[in-house]
């Protein structure tokens, strides 16, 4: 082979050797993200046995955007996991998480739901999960809270800020329960989910009404 | 159709096209004639600088018409699908290692195989985490389908005028674009294939000005893995129980045209003859899988 030749093949194993490296390598942006723990930290004044795990069949997360800037369309999650506790006493003792799978949008029509599973929009077997972690309340009177946090969605988190209603507590067949809802207006547009903005809005408006037992 | 679709597909396919036919035009017409006969001298590809020029034309339009249609070009990568540029610079080293090597043929589509088997796991990282029971059969289909389908679109390039070899790269990027949005629900996927589909017709038009010019080998190497890798995202993203099928389906729209340099009268067939029993090949199993596709789509999406 000539010099020409060698040199070609070179620079190809190079290129391989260095895809294979990125790959295969110990990179950090390669690794899988580590499994986070459903498990919220607890604070000093706060006992495991506080905090409110939510039970789905009582629960539901919904969410609606325009379509063709002419109406609305509603859409919802069917599977959610989480814990929470609001604390009306002392409202730095109150946290709310919630991990919901993206694979579960329902929107009533099979073609849209994989529309929306797909690429398009929440690639759902890319990023699996759809979650929010508070970071503070602060009360507004009247069980209404500003809750700061974490919102992340489409392997993006960003902060929100979410209006939560404390709607009660009271006693179940299997122990003491409590809910409240969450309303939040996000751009999808600023966690990546660009697609047929002129079609579909940008502005998704997320009503969250969670149930929980302790 | 709506508006909005339509939009996003006329940013999709404008710039492809136009990119393919001036671009390519320009190169096409620098380049000599070649023979008007089959055979040996009508089956070499332009010159290397010609070729290598064809090479960096072909992902320098896929790339910046990616970011026209996708809004840019993420740095870093926050999905798989931004990855595609990146892919694509992956891609025209393997085409252009492929046209200065001896055994460029096989070279280019090892190496094709190689680029889109780490892509592979680029694209989705859990595969590190899976068992090899997991991810041998991905990998190993991976590698065949991208081997074959590279192979196949080098030879094209390699045996056939550059309008033909343009046409036979097409068919599977249109059909390919055709599945992913009919069969894998997914608009971006397909608009992803059918940014190269708009680029080959772009080319192919062009071509049609100078029918006795090549097409540079390097290109036919690059439209293969970098549809590969969009057909692997649309199993890996959008999965459906015909996947497989459609990336198989898709791959033979490459793989079957080159059928015709075997058949022992292939030399002393004209030139569309041959190029008709190429195209014939290439459409048969491309739009079986679009029909699949179509018959299987369940309610309007969107």
């Amino acid at each position: 082979m000539n010099k020409l030749t060698l040199s070609a093949v070179a620079a190809g194993a190079g290129v391989t050797a260095l895809g294979a490296f990125l790959a295969f390598g110990p990179c950090g942006p390669c690794e899988a993200p580590a499994e986070q723990s459903m498990t919220p930290v607890l604070y000093a004044t706060t006992a495991a046995e506080d905090i409110f795990k939510v039970d789905p069949v009582h629960s539901s997360i919904v969410f609606r955007v325009k379509h063709n800037n002419v109406s609305y369309y509603w859409g919802r999650f069917n599977r959610m996991e989480g814990t929470f506790l609001i604390d009306p006493t002392t409202p730095s003792n109150s946290r709310i998480e919630v991990k919901v799978p993206t694979e579960s949008v329902d929107t009533a029509n099979e073609g849209r739901d994989r529309h929306l599973r797909s690429p398009d929009f929440f690639s759902a077997a890319e990023f699996p999960e759809l979650a929010f972690k508070s970071k503070s309340f602060s009360s507004k009177g009247d069980n209404i809270y500003d809750v700061q946090g974490e919102l992340t969605l489409h392997g993006q988190t960003k902060p929100v800020t979410v209006r939560v209603e404390d709607t009660g507590r009271g006693q179940g067949r299997r122990g003491e329960v409590a809910g409240f809802e969450a309303t939040l207006t996000i751009k999808r547009s600023e966690f990546g989910m660009t697609h047929m903005l002129g079609g579909i809005g940008d502005d998704v408006r997320i009503i969250v009404s969670l149930q929980g037992g302790r | 159709m709506d508006p909005a679709v339509l939009r996003q597909l006329a940013i999709g396919a404008l710039p492809p096209a136009l990119g393919g036919l001036v671009v390519f035009g320009a190169l096409l017409a620098a380049d000599r004639p070649r023979s008007p006969t089959l055979g040996a001298s009508l089956g070499k590809a332009p010159a290397r600088p010609l070729g290598l020029l064809h090479c960096i034309a072909a992902t320098g339009i896929f790339v910046s018409s990616f970011a026209v249609a996708f809004g840019g070009v993420r740095q870093p990568p926050q999905t798989a699908f931004d990855q595609l540029p990146y892919v694509a610079l992956a891609a025209l080293g393997v085409g252009i290692a492929s046209m200065m090597t001896r055994w460029g043929h096989w070279l280019g589509a090892a190496a094709g195989a190689a680029v889109g088997l780490v892509a592979l796991f680029l694209f989705k990282p859990a595969l590190h985490e899976a068992t090899f029971a997991e991810t041998a059969p991905l990998v190993v289909l991976t590698c065949i389908l991208v081997f074959g389908g590279v192979a196949g679109a080098s030879q094209s390039c390699r045996a056939c005028r550059a309008w033909i070899a343009a046409l036979l790269l097409l068919i599977p990027a249109a059909g390919a674009s055709a599945m992913l949005t009919l069969g894998h629900y997914s608009l971006k996927l397909g608009q992803g294939a059918g940014v190269l589909a708009a680029m080959l017709l772009g080319i192919a038009l062009a071509a049609t000005l100078w029918r006795k010019r090549s097409l540079g080998v390097g290109v036919g190497v690059i439209v293969a893995v970098l549809l590969g890798m969009v057909v692997v995202q649309g199993h890996l993203f959008a999965p459906t129980p015909r996947s497989l099928l459609y990336a198989v389906l898709t791959a033979l729209g490459f793989i079957l045209p080159c059928l015709v340099d075997f058949a022992p009268k292939a030399p002393r067939l004209g030139v569309f003859p041959s190029a008709g029993i190429r195209l014939l090949l290439a459409v048969l199993p491309v739009a079986t899988g679009v029909a699949i596709a179509a018959a299987t789509r369940t309610s309007e999406a969107s």
